[in-house]
């Protein structure tokens, strides 16, 4: 688990020092008891829904780790989103899969990848339909809506 | 009605068993005799005609196998033996029953008078049965022999007995009963059940002998191992007796051969012949393995430790976790299985060394060859060429009309280097004259330990004579091969002739430990080859021979030419974050891929994803066809 201390000491140094990518996406991002786990808070891109919420993410790194892809969810009950699980927190996203997954990628990247997912949900593969179907029919008006009922109540 | 009387008399003769006349289980006289006795004719003579028509189907010569198994194991299950051996059992159970509604918390020890007395109620006939056994063999002739069915039935009912009260005595105290494996009751009733039967057949009956002291001894050793109370020698006293009977064994089938073991003897100690057969096999290649390793006649051995058994069987004994009162073929069997399985050791042994390779559970099958395994020696851009053919011939459409411009230019390439071959060869008559002033051509075997020799820096003269080496970058010495690691240290001005080896070898002044440490990985082997196998060693062979050092050599050069940057903290970790394994974050970089030269990897890491079955490039995603081993300073 060498590798997931060096990860830690390259996004503490990131988060302290602010890096122009990461700081404007990521609120805070610390372990939880062993490196295994992780929490992640990441701020709602600007020019989307989510805009001005903050998410929180659940990261855990397997045994095999950087050799297979960490385990990521948002929180339950609290991400609609088209490629979220809503009830789970379940996220669909190809490099978090075993077969598109890099060893040569980290957290920091694992997490910018589903800060851009947020700014570009993909309606094509949804774990959420109802969302997805408002984006297929491009209703932004009901998207919008939709999105703020979940994330103001 | 004549002619049906006198049918019925004929058929009565020909089937005698419908005649039942003659039995009755009421007189005739009693009234209503008739009601009780025709259906008592009747049955009888059903039952008759069965057993008639059974008796013909066995009589039948050639009878088919299974069915004569099946009549032999009806025989068994209908004799005496077999009753015995079922009522025996049933005892043992509902005792161990009985005892299990106690508590079991903790041993208890039984009073001496009662312990006394109960073995001794089973030694004694034990012990006569023994001397039984002597008897048939005719070697104590004190004894009136008993008839020999006789003999077998006593023997198994003290074998019975004996069973019966070590298994009260040890459950009354909480502690588990010593059985015998080799010999349970079963066995022995089937054993005896045959001994019977081949008495009416008239076979020799000594054979059976052995077994029945074996079984007796058995027990008698169990018996006074609880009597003493000393359990933990069982396995000890056990272990003598079984070798006793397998040179016994061994003995006869050397000389009356194996067809003077009787069936059941060869089927009792299958197991145990099986499993030492085992253990024979797997020590004799383990010490052999261990023999070759070890290399005790040549020079340097590898180290033994490395055999995957080694642990295992140095700690054989803790392995079997044997308190001694288990039974020796029991221990035997463990043992074999244990030897057999390997995986204990796998665990255990030296290759839990190497657990950072965790090999991976599941390999995906279009994944078992990965360019991630495949060392690749030669020129790298050979990949690609090669990848481009393979692609070709794989269309076979395509592949025909490039045929012949491909045959076409391999001519060309040949003729090519023809020519080149022959421009090469004379080669070094036109590069010399140009280089005229060659250093090379100085050395000589009187000076060339001059040449040698490390610098000898005062510290104010440095810089610009630091720069200027005796031998030329280029070398042209026919034996030489560029090798981008290769540094020659040299001395800027001629030492005196008078100046021998030992003075060479002895660095002067200690200020420069940088460039002594440096000098003396190098030079040193050199010259300690030169003055053992008299040849000058070129530098190809010393690259050859060391390659780490030749490394070692350069780091150190580099480090060297790093501090003198002074700015040392930022460069750390510069050298941390651009030259470490993307995927462990930890190691250096040493490996290249190929085709598409991402130079990202350690080894480790490389060999990780191979196994892992990883077959496109971390970096780049394109397919890896193989990697080269790179050193990065």
């Amino acid at each position: 688990m060498s590798r997931a201390a060096k990860e830690y000491k390259t996004i503490t140094k990131v988060l302290k020092e602010g890096d122009e990518v990461y700081s404007q996406l990521i609120v805070g991002m610390e372990p939880k008891e062993d490196l295994t786990r992780w929490e992640a808070l990441i701020r709602g891109p600007s020019g989307t829904p989510y805009e001005g919420c903050n998410f929180r993410l659940h990261l855990s790194l397997p045994q095999e780790y950087p050799m297979s892809p960490p385990y990521v969810k948002f929180e339950p009950y609290a991400m609609p989103h088209a490629n979220v699980d809503f009830r789970t927190g379940e996220i669909c996203l190809d490099i978090l899969t075993k077969q598109h997954w890099s060893p040569a990628w980290d957290l920091l990247h694992v997490v910018q990848a589903i800060g851009q997912l947020l700014d570009e949900p993909v309606s094509s593969s949804p774990l959420n339909v109802d969302i997805a179907n408002i984006l297929k029919a491009n209703d932004m008006n009901a998207y919008y809506g939709l999105v703020h009922y979940y994330i103001k109540s | 009605m004549n002619a049906t009387s006198a049918i019925g008399s004929n058929v009565l003769e020909s089937f005698s068993y419908l005649n039942q006349t003659a039995h009755s289980l009421i007189p005739d006289s009693v009234i209503f005799s008739p009601v009780v006795n025709y259906p008592y004719r009747l049955a009888l003579s059903f039952v008759n005609a069965a057993k008639l028509q059974y008796e013909q189907a066995l009589d039948v010569d050639i009878l088919w196998f299974g069915v004569r198994c099946l009549k032999e194991l009806t025989y068994y299950l209908l004799s005496s033996y077999a009753t015995a051996s079922f009522v025996t059992a049933l005892i043992l159970n509902r005792i161990v029953i009985m005892a299990s509604l106690r508590s079991t918390a903790n041993r208890v020890v039984l009073p001496l008078w009662s312990r006394v007395l109960l073995h001794l109620a089973a030694i004694i006939p034990l012990i006569y049965t023994l001397l039984q056994v002597l008897c048939q063999y005719g070697i104590v002739q004190k004894l009136e022999p008993l008839e020999f069915t006789t003999f077998l039935s006593s023997t198994f009912a003290s074998y019975a007995w004996s069973n019966c009260v070590e298994t009260f005595v040890a459950s009354t105290t909480n502690t588990l009963p010593l059985e015998e494996s080799d010999y349970s009751i079963f066995e022995l009733s089937i054993l005896f059940y045959c001994l019977k039967k081949s008495k009416q057949l008239d076979l020799p009956l000594q054979d059976y002998l052995p077994d029945c002291m074996m079984a007796t001894l058995g027990r008698l050793l169990v018996h006074s191992v609880e009597l003493f109370q000393c359990r933990k020698y069982r396995l000890f006293g056990s272990t003598i007796l079984n070798f006793a009977g397998i040179g016994h064994f061994i003995y006869k089938v050397r000389w009356f051969g194996f067809n003077s073991l009787p069936v059941a003897t060869r089927y009792i100690n299958f197991p145990k012949m099986f499993s030492l057969f085992l253990i024979v096999m797997s020590v004799s290649t383990y010490s052999l393995a261990y023999l070759v390793r070890l290399d005790p006649f040549g020079r340097g051995g590898l180290d033994p430790q490395e055999l995957q058994f080694y642990s295992f069987m140095r700690n054989w004994w803790e392995h079997l976790n044997c308190t001694g009162e288990e039974e020796f073929s029991c221990v035997v069997v463990k043992l074999a299985t244990m030897l057999c399985m390997g995986r204990e050791s796998m665990s255990k042994g030296v290759l839990r060394e190497f657990s950072h390779i965790n090999a991976p559970s599941s390999i995906h099958h279009s994944y078992v060859i990965s360019g991630y395994l495949n060392n690749i020696s030669t020129i790298p851009e050979d990949i690609e060429i090669r990848y481009r053919e393979s692609i070709m011939t794989m269309h076979p459409g395509t592949s025909n009309a490039p045929g012949l411009v491909k045959r076409f230019k391999i001519c060309i390439m040949l003729v090519k280097h023809f020519f080149a071959f022959f421009r090469k060869s004379r080669a070094p008559e036109i590069r010399q004259e140009p280089l005229a002033k060659d250093p090379n051509r100085y050395v000589t075997e009187r000076n060339y330990a001059k040449f040698l020799s490390k610098p000898q820096f005062s510290q104010k003269e440095t810089d610009l004579d630091n720069n200027q080496y005796l031998l030329p970058e280029d070398d042209l010495s026919g034996d030489y091969v560029p090798d981008q690691s290769e540094e020659v240290e040299t001395d800027t001005e001629f030492g005196s002739d008078d100046e021998d080896l030992g003075t060479i070898l002895a660095p002067e002044s200690m200020d420069n430990l940088q460039e002594d440490l440096s000098w003396y990985i190098s030079m040193w082997s050199i010259l300690k080859s030169a003055v053992h196998s008299g040849t000058r060693l070129t530098r190809k062979q010393y690259a050859a021979i060391e390659p780490q050092k030749i490394l070692t050599e350069v780091v150190l050069e580099r480090t060297a030419s790093h501090r003198t940057d002074d700015d040392d903290d930022d460069d750390d970790d510069d050298m941390d974050s651009t030259f470490a394994c993307v995927v462990c974050k930890t190691n250096s970089r040493n490996v290249v891929l190929w085709p598409c030269r991402c130079f990202a990897l350690c080894e480790s890491c490389r060999v990780s994803l191979g196994l892992r079955g990883f077959n496109s490039c971390v970096c780049c995603r394109r397919d890896v066809h193989g990697y080269s081993k790179l050193h990065a300073i």
